[in-house]
């Protein structure tokens, strides 16, 4: 029974189109694509609002009072990096991936692993390890979203930075080894961005 | 903790880890009983001082507040780690 009903279907889409023509057709596909595609990128922008983000307690009474003091939300030029700056690549294919991988994130509000100040502490060293790792892997492509260390101009920086950035170029290190535990209070726990990167290389 | 976010000390010192300034942990660790910790640390937090980074010698930053409850406080809680 259920194969007969797939055969027809099948009949059905090879069967030429008699009705409406080519043109129509086509038409019809393109407009669809583009209500689809649009639909389907206005979507993704909304969850990239410092709005969305900060619109469950979670999120809003921890990490978002703390970052509300820092230099990423309010500066001399007034230029604000909200959430999604610094944990969403820009890019197409790491930002799909991100927000699979973010999908986790509704189970986790769904059954409440992070839903009272307590339980948030006491996993704040996971998340921000998790965000460090993802960060190391993917050479800090977040803080590149904005920041690029060969459109920097040295002269302007302090010689305490300049210093820094040159050993950092030569060592090959990526931002989040030393800019860690800027946006958010820095959490107690074993391994920083850099022992997190030794550990990947070695596959640990 | 307020104050080492405003400080800035945050830049080059970590509760646990390595940055180029040594960890509070390890700080606490090189203090302790050791009677004149606090005086010693109080007077490297809010005078400016010289210190060595990668062999170079750098200027070491000092709280920008005269409140001594609150630089009493700050220098309690790095020993405390």
């Amino acid at each position: 029974m259920k194969i007969a009903w797939l055969t027809r279907f099948w009949v059905t889409l090879r069967t030429p189109c008699v009705k409406y023509s080519l043109l129509t057709v086509g038409s019809s596909f393109f407009v669809a694509g583009i209500i689809f595609w649009g639909g389907f990128n206005t979507a993704m922008e909304a969850t990239n609002t410092l709005e969305f983000c900060t619109g469950c307690h979670e999120m809003r009474d921890t990490v978002y009072q703390e970052y509300k003091k820092t230099i990423h939300y309010s500066n001399r030029t007034g230029v604000r990096a909200i959430c999604s700056d610094c944990h969403v690549p820009k890019d197409w294919v790491h930002k799909m991936a991100r927000k699979i991988q973010a999908s986790g994130e509704v189970w986790g509000k769904l059954t409440g692993v992070i839903d009272t100040p307590e339980k948030f502490e006491a996993k704040r060293y996971q998340l921000a390890s998790r965000a460090w790792a993802r960060m190391v892997t993917t050479d800090s492509i977040e803080c590149r979203n904005c920041h690029h260390i060969d459109s920097m101009a040295p002269a302007m920086q302090t010689e305490k930075a300049q210093r820094r950035h040159a050993k950092g170029k030569a060592e090959g290190k990526t931002c989040i080894e030393c800019h860690f535990g800027i946006a958010h209070k820095e959490p107690v726990g074993a391994d920083g961005p850099t022992e997190l990167k030794a550990k990947l290389a070695a596959g640990k | 903790m307020a104050l080492l976010e405003d400080s800035k000390c945050f830049k080059c010192h970590s509760v646990d880890k390595k940055k180029d300034g040594p960890a509070y942990k390890e700080v606490a660790a090189k203090y302790k009983g050791k009677p004149e910790a606090e005086a010693k640390l109080t007077k490297h937090v809010t005078q400016p001082s010289k210190v060595k980074i990668d062999g170079v010698e750098e200027d070491h930053g000092a709280v920008k507040i005269r409140s001594e409850a609150r630089i009493k406080n700050l220098v309690q809680w790095i020993l405390s780690r």
